[in-house]
């Protein structure tokens, strides 16, 4: 048997127009059980690439599948959940009601889709809420709600829009622990966010769409290491700068340094051998080194890179 | 936050494509009865029922005002308002006043915003993932509002009905009215199906609830009053069923149920309903093309 994970979700060469207009020129990359940010600024094509990955339209060119059937027809809908990105439920309605609800649009009778629907808001931990209308629920409740309609019906692949918008900090690491759990239990998960070190915080690898193409598919640290040109930059805190920056401009993967305020700033051309070396050196510091932070290798610093 | 319960396909039996629009159109038609002011609503939309089922009781006896006799000796022109015949059940409707004004009154609350209201919400793309098809959601919509507005222009008549039936001295009255009454009655139904249709298209057509409720009391009321003083002014009483769908569906349900009427055109009645049915299911249609890959 193969360990390779199935594939949940396969952009193949898809391209979209609307009219004249490109929205996504020849975009493939494939999610797999796995959690996968997608990243790109507002009009890029992001939201049609969602549309295309739940079905909601047909590619120009190319051709989009979940677990293998075309994303448009009923066989690939009832294995996507769709977590979309609006508030506004059907206030009047308990949650447990609203998922049942959704839950019966998929076929499941009326019995069963309650008895899920409270199973599924029990396990995203509004037990004590679920009977309640939805009007009284704060922003994090509604956010439960809107997780449990996609995952009610026990789908293979995960679409969140924005999920974590509006929720309180406790109930952001929350969600991550729930997304970053799906995988395990054979979901593939594709996650649109602006805000991307939150998302750093939970995806396994990322897709960077600009101007309706892909720009980047991986791990953030890969991408970063596929960026020669621009030297990761680090922020060194600790005693005797000034003999520090002596020691570290002879050494060969150091390209400069500059002293801040109450710091230095490092550029590096190999940080891997870098920190292999820095490592021994810091341990033998006298006075020590108080604080080693990178500047440029997290998501943002990446995207802002890629799409300059 | 914890999904404790380890991930498998659930479970679920394959039912028909209407089973999966049911729920939909169960819970439109419940919407209203969700709070306070939507049930007052439906119960204000009930009173010309109740205005009739009063004057039943009186005309027929069982509040003794001493009429039951005018009841046997009304003019042929006033059949409307006796019990004896027929059109005494649906009449009140088909009339201007009180029925197109509680059917708008409901039907701007109900049928007018579903689509709209789901649409400004982005509610659309939820529904759409799963297993119903956009046009299956209009479906369902409609059958909501239908179900919801036949209940006072269909329901509240036959029980009416029923109720003069039983309140008779012998089974004349039921005997008598039978035929004309349900064949009005399905011509109701019919209308009521038309209209519905026509608002619940609107409503797919319109950006907003509010809009869709704007637009379509301004095509009813607005068709209706044009209608009127188009015709008036001209002089010619037939082009008011020409233009406006509520004239135009009342003509069809008298003509359906053979009562007399003056001055009518029932191509151009049948025309005008066929015509603009026919246009907004157009418009409704390239406004829904987001969902290109589910038509």
């Amino acid at each position: 048997m193969s360990d390779t994970p199935p594939i949940v979700l396969e952009f193949d060469s898809v391209t979209k127009w609307y009219g004249s207009v490109a929205a996504l020129l020849d975009v493939s990359f494939q999610v797999c059980t796995e959690v996968v940010g997608l990243v790109g600024k507002n009009g890029v094509g992001k939201s049609t690439l969602m549309k295309l990955a739940v079905g909601l339209l047909n590619p120009s060119q190319g051709a989009v599948r979940v677990c293998g059937s075309d994303a448009t027809t009923r066989e690939a809908r009832a294995r996507i959940g769709f977590c979309p990105d609006f508030d506004r439920l059907y206030e009047p309605l308990s949650g447990v009601k609203f998922v049942a609800w959704m839950l019966r649009y998929h076929g499941v009778a009326a019995r069963a889709a309650t008895m899920r629907a409270e199973e599924v808001l029990t396990e995203l931990g509004l037990a004590e809420d679920m009977y309640r209308p939805i009007r009284e629920y704060s922003k994090g409740m509604r956010q439960r709600v809107r997780l449990g309609q996609a995952l009610a019906h026990r789908p293979q692949f995960v679409l969140l829009d924005e999920p974590m918008t509006g929720l309180d900090p406790v109930a952001r690491a929350e969600l991550a622990d729930l997304i970053r759990g799906l995988p395990q239990r054979g979901v593939g998960v594709l996650v649109s966010s602006h805000v991307l070190h939150e998302l750093e915080a939970v995806v396994d690898r990322v897709v960077l769409v600009h101007q309706g193409r892909l720009l980047a598919d991986g791990k953030v640290e890969a991408l970063r290491d596929q960026l020669p040109e621009r030297p990761h930059r680090l922020r060194l805190k600790g005693a005797r700068l000034r003999e520090l920056a002596s020691q570290l401009t002879n050494w060969p993967e150091v390209d400069g340094v500059s002293f801040l305020s109450d710091g230095l700033e490092v550029s590096l051309s190999g940080h891997g051998a870098f920190y292999q070396r820095f490592s021994d050196l810091a341990g033998d510091w006298q006075g020590g080194i108080h604080e080693l932070i990178p500047l440029d290798d997290d998501l943002a610093a990446v995207f802002g890179y890629l799409v300059e | 936050m914890s999904l404790a319960h380890h991930y498998r396909p659930l479970e679920c039996e394959r039912v028909s494509g209407f089973q999966r629009i049911w729920p939909l159109a169960r819970q439109e038609m419940m919407a209203l009865f969700r709070t306070k002011w939507g049930v007052a609503l439906y119960f204000v939309c009930l009173l010309p029922s109740l205005g009739r089922l009063v004057l039943l009781l009186i005309m027929l006896g069982a509040v003794d005002l001493g009429s039951r006799s005018v009841a046997g000796r009304m003019p042929q022109a006033m059949d409307d308002m006796n019990p004896h015949r027929a059109a005494f059940y649906f009449e009140g409707s088909l009339s201007t006043m009180p029925g197109m004004i509680f059917f708008l009154l409901l039907t701007s609350v109900v049928v007018s915003r579903c689509v709209a209201r789901d649409r400004a919400t982005n509610a659309l793309e939820l529904y759409w993932t799963r297993g119903i098809s956009p046009w299956g959601y209009v479906f369902g919509k409609w059958l909501g509002g239908f179900l919801l507005t036949a209940s006072m222009t269909v329901g509240m008549p036959f029980l009416l009905w029923i109720t003069g039936c039983l309140l008779a001295e012998d089974w004349s009255l039921m005997t008598d009215t039978f035929g004309q009454f349900a064949i009005g009655l399905f011509g109701i139904a019919l209308m009521t199906a038309v209209w519905t249709a026509i608002g619940t298209l609107i409503s797919a057509i319109a950006p907003n609830a509010n809009l869709a409720m704007v637009a379509w009391s301004m095509l009813l009321v607005g068709s209706s009053a044009a209608g009127f003083v188009i015709s008036q002014s001209l002089d010619e009483s037939s082009l008011r069923s020409c233009l406006s769908f509520w004239d135009a569906g009342r003509v069809v349900v008298r003509s359906l149920a053979d009562l007399p009427q003056r001055d009518v055109s029932l191509p151009g009645a049948l025309l005008m309903l066929g015509s603009l049915f026919g246009g907004l299911l157009l418009f409704a249609r390239r406004r829904m093309r987001v969902v290109e890959a589910l038509q």
